[in-house]
């Protein structure tokens, strides 16, 4: 078999994505000496200190309980929120919805109005608390959602609806019996790249958790980074930390990242 | 009575629409009519805003941070929707011609969005570092002549930065121009080539026009999101040098968080408002009168 020349620039771009990645597991495993030493290689002393250092200076189970809260929440409202809009836009004929789905066409692309926002919540009470990041966080992420949310109902057969309606099923009922388990896979999507977002996110968290407290790992990471900045082996293994929960997420789904993805492309 | 049951199922629809409206006002709609009327003010966000008129966008158009900041933004637009979405293409278009590893290909490529910024900027930083970074690795392999300053110096800083968002953002345009170019229609690409166009000649005439639609949109909201440009720079940089690397995003942030002016930053972040209006417009002009089906 002939070998296909492509691979070689593939494989170049691949190294380029994944060595920064590579480091930053290498480096977490040896001791601050050997990083010095040796920064770009394997260690040759494989050691965990530096891991329960990190969990213990950087707070990480505060913070790990912060971004769960936050993670979890703001996924559960997405989905509800922006699940029961796109029902209500798909199938019932509620008036005024097409000048509402280009209402938020347009607001997507918009920016997200920080300072608004950030003064909202002073006046509000809502820094330092959860709430307070996810509120804005649910309310930016609607438009898009419902847009995702909408091109998959669309495909659902409206015969099925008819069907159970003429069965007395209720407009809710129908929601959860019909429209929840045919749409599973565009809810999975969102799902997953709202849990990625949300993880991700420090626009508004840093700037909202000020307190040490309240930080989620993302944010309280860089407070990490600018205590500890000269210790490499700490600040990798804290970085492995931070990250490796929406590493397993995505080695575990994988397809349903890229897929997730494609669709979205092809839709817009 | 068919007609009014008719009518208690429309407004049923609004229900099910308001819990989510009212996080989007919330989030949006609010922010959005406060982020026009707040640049007219002085506030510090505990007492009532004070309308003072034009004073903070005098106050702007003097201020040469906010000049540097914009250029910033532009270099920034100008680089993300060059050289990463070329490479992107490239990649996508090689991608489509070999049979084994596409899905691994794309999970690589995208692998880098899942990185946290904060980590992401972390071991960027590291790799600049000139004591630990690869420059101290060149150093001992012999070469040392090809140091990379990295972001202690100003005129650097920005690209450095933007290498760095780059390695984190390229993944996504790679899914979304493959899949776009996987909807292409085969036959013309076979046609060309048994009419004897080249490697180059078929990209540019056959494929390029197919995905046209899906590249002018991937460009269209890199160029959006430029104006936004934030999360990496204020991890490596915080917008230094010397405000080397401030973008209008980094500026207002830090105005508002620790300056506390409400009023000032708004009337920047209008600028990015702007900017982006002035892409919407362009690209409803691509789509109206240059007929581009977008």
């Amino acid at each position: 078999m002939k070998f296909n020349w492509r691979h070689i620039p593939l494989a170049v771009i691949s190294v380029f994505a994944l060595f920064p990645m590579f480091l930053l597991f290498m480096n977490a495993f040896k001791k601050k000496s050997e990083i010095s030493k040796n920064p770009l290689g394997l260690p040759k002393h494989w050691s965990f200190d530096n891991f329960s250092k990190a969990w213990e200076q950087g707070n990480y189970d505060v913070a790990y309980l912060n971004t769960l809260i936050i993670t979890c929440l703001t996924v559960l409202f997405v989905c509800i929120v922006c699940g029961l809009a796109a029902y209500g836009m798909t199938f019932l004929k509620t008036p005024g919805s097409g000048w509402f789905l280009g209402y938020l066409f347009v607001s997507m692309s918009m920016p997200l109005g920080f300072i608004p926002i950030f003064f909202m919540s002073i006046k509000l009470n809502l820094i330092n608390t959860h709430m307070g990041v996810i509120i804005p966080s649910v309310g930016g992420a609607f438009a898009f959602n419902v847009f995702l949310l909408r091109a998959f109902m669309l495909g659902i057969p409206k015969d099925l609806l008819e069907a159970a309606k003429v069965d007395g099923s209720s407009t809710f009922k129908t929601f959860l019996a019909i429209i929840l388990p045919l749409a599973k896979p565009a809810f999975i999507v969102v799902a997953i790249f709202t849990t990625l977002g949300s993880w991700n996110e420090i626009f508004l968290s840093n700037a909202i958790l000020q307190a040490d407290t309240m930080k989620t790992v993302s944010v309280a990471y860089l407070n990490f980074t600018s205590k500890y900045g000269t210790n490499w082996g700490l600040m990798a293994a804290g970085g492995v930390m931070t990250v490796i929960p929406m590493v397993v997420l995505f080695l575990t789904m994988t397809k349903k990242f890229v897929h997730g993805l494609q669709e979205g492309g092809v839709k817009f | 009575m068919t007609k009014k049951r008719f009518q208690l199922k429309n407004w049923a629809g609004w229900l099910l629409i308001v819990p989510g409206l009212a996080f989007h006002l919330y989030a949006v709609t609010v922010p959005a009519a406060l982020g026009l009327y707040l640049p007219f003010t002085e506030w510090n966000g505990l007492d009532v805003p004070k309308f003072i008129g034009f004073d903070n966008f005098i106050e702007a158009f003097q201020d040469k941070i906010v000049g540097m900041a914009l250029l910033n933004n532009v270099k920034w637009m100008l680089f993300w929707i060059t050289v990463p979405i070329i490479l992107a293409f490239f990649l996508a278009y090689l991608l489509t011609k070999v049979k084994k590893g596409q899905t691994a290909y794309q999970s690589i490529f995208f692998s880098t969005s899942i990185i946290t910024v904060t980590v992401a900027g972390q071991i960027w930083f590291w790799l600049y570092n000139p004591f630990s970074g690869v420059n101290f690795y060149m150093d001992k392999v012999g070469l040392g002549f090809i140091e990379w300053p990295g972001l202690t110096i100003p005129s650097f800083s920005l690209v450095s930065v933007l290498i760095a968002d780059m390695w984190r953002g390229f993944g996504g345009n790679v899914i979304w121009l493959l899949a776009a170019m996987s909807q292409n229609d085969k036959s013309l690409e076979e046609a060309a080539r048994i009419d004897g166009a080249g490697r180059f000649r078929i990209i540019w005439n056959v494929i390029l026009p197919q995905i046209r639609p899906t590249l002018v949109v991937v460009t269209m909201l890199t160029a959006l999101g430029s104006f936004g440009a934030f999360e990496m720079v204020y991890v490596m940089t915080g917008g230094g040098p010397a405000h080397a690397t401030e973008t209008l995003s980094t500026y207002y942030y830090s105005l508002s968080t620790e300056g506390r002016r409400a009023g000032y930053g708004s009337a920047i972040a209008l600028f990015q408002i702007f900017a982006a209006l002035i892409l919407i417009v362009f690209y409803g002009y691509l789509r109206k009168k240059k007929g581009w089906d977008v």
